[in-house]
């Protein structure tokens, strides 16, 4: 019996060994999953203008997996902005149009904090190198879509009708209007301005919409914007419509006055096409907006 | 001999307990994490997910509402929420036995979204 233990001993110790240190892997790779997606989804919310992914992404996976207990798990190498492309679910790494992040938390002998193994130091393995990838898509602006990004002459409003749909209950000879299912205008607004802006505009008529609104424009570009707190209400197929006029108010920052369209007006009425999601190309939410980024992959 | 061996398997069923139900609370820390940054749950809705991912033989006692200690802190958009569990590492094993760390515990911080 005794002999036969003997002989049994190195094999019943590599088994206990790689139950262990199995288990211990799969800890610490759930562990490193955990903060790559945390990372992923925070840093896929600063994808607009002016905001740094990359310093989000290590400030999140700082607070879930700090430096002074695992070392460096996520290299600079690691955090790569991209273009997530949905229906072909590929992720192409670009500066340009990016709308998703991919993070890759390590703890990995090249970054100096490989996973120690528990028993595996019996055998001659003192460490593994474990890695997990996150890829996160921004979340999609809820009431901003981009036409175009070439640089219009001045920021204006502009009156920007299309044929009216199948859907609209009109004839398509008809000039019809974009907005939501719920009846918001969807209007077109162009920026001059370089940088960020916040644009204001006002509803000059009618007088019961009349008031105020502001978006913020990521750059340059021509662009839908969604009307908060206006329902318009269908024209009806043949019947008489109703006008919405808007003007712009006011930038920030404030442009030369050859840059901006004050005075001119943009009318739009109520013979819609509706759209659930906005016309033109989506954009990246910006990171105070209230809007969910997906993890993809 | 036979304690030598038993020694062993005990051992490694120990660990493989620890571990498996360390994992398990890692996984409903990140569930509640994520579910409190997308907004689908409150701060109490998330400490039930933690509570209730957590397995039968963590659970099952009467002592166990005092000895599990799940927290969760909701926030604003754009900031950070968190969601802690916090047990004995002795209700995770079926031995007292040394040498094993004093606390199983998960701690999942994410950004708030919606």
């Amino acid at each position: 019996m005794a002999p036969m233990f003997a002989l049994a001993l190195p094999v019943l110790t590599a088994g206990i060994g790689f139950t262990v240190d199995s288990a211990s892997i799969r800890l610490a790779q759930a562990r490193l999953q955990v903060a790559a997606d945390a990372a992923a989804a925070a840093a896929a919310r600063r994808l607009d203008a002016g905001s740094n992914p990359a310093t989000e992404a290590q400030r999140v996976v700082e607070l879930n997996m700090p430096a002074a207990s695992y070392g460096t798990v996520l290299a600079s190498s690691d955090i790569v902005g991209g273009n997530w492309n949905n229906s072909t679910r590929v992720f192409t790494a670009t500066n340009s149009n990016r709308n998703a992040v991919r993070i890759t938390a390590r703890q990995a002998a090249a970054n100096g904090n490989a996973h120690e193994l528990i028993f595996g130091s019996v055998f001659g393995f003192d460490s593994i190198d474990l890695a997990a990838t996150a890829t996160a898509l921004c979340p999609t602006h809820p009431s901003l879509s981009l036409i175009s990004s070439g640089t219009p002459s001045r920021i204006a409003v502009v009156t920007m009708g299309n044929p009216c749909s199948a859907g609209s209950g009109h004839a398509s000879n008809l000039t019809c209007y974009w907005a939501t299912p719920d009846g918001n205008p969807i209007v077109r607004v162009d920026n001059w301005n370089a940088g960020v802006t916040t644009i204001t505009i006002r509803i000059v008529s009618p007088t019961q919409f009349a008031g105020t609104f502001s978006f913020t424009a990521p750059s340059a570009g021509q662009f839908w914007v969604m009307v908060p707190n206006v329902r318009l209400s269908p024209a009806l197929p043949n019947g008489s419509t109703s006008n919405i006029v808007f003007r712009i108010q006011s930038s920030s920052p404030t442009v030369p006055a050859s840059r901006i369209n004050t005075s001119g007006t943009a009318t739009y009425n109520n013979r819609l096409n509706t759209s659930a999601s906005l016309p033109g190309t989506a954009l990246c939410a910006f990171s105070n907006v209230a809007a969910v980024s997906r993890i993809v992959n | 001999m036979l304690p030598l061996f038993l020694v062993m398997m005990c051992g490694t069923l120990q660990y493989g307990v620890l571990f498996y139900t360390w994992n398990v609370a890692l996984n409903g820390a990140r569930n509640a994490a994520r579910s409190l940054a997308v907004g689908k749950v409150n701060a109490a809705g998330a400490e039930t997910i933690m509570v209730d991912a957590l397995p039968a033989w963590v659970t099952a006692d009467p002592d166990a509402e005092d000895d599990i200690d799940a927290s969760a802190t909701d926030n604003v958009v754009g900031s950070d929420v968190t969601a802690q569990i916090t047990f004995p590492s002795s209700r995770a094993t079926f031995l007292p036995l040394a040498p094993m760390p004093a606390n199983v515990s998960a701690t999942v911080r994410m950004v708030k979204e919606a």
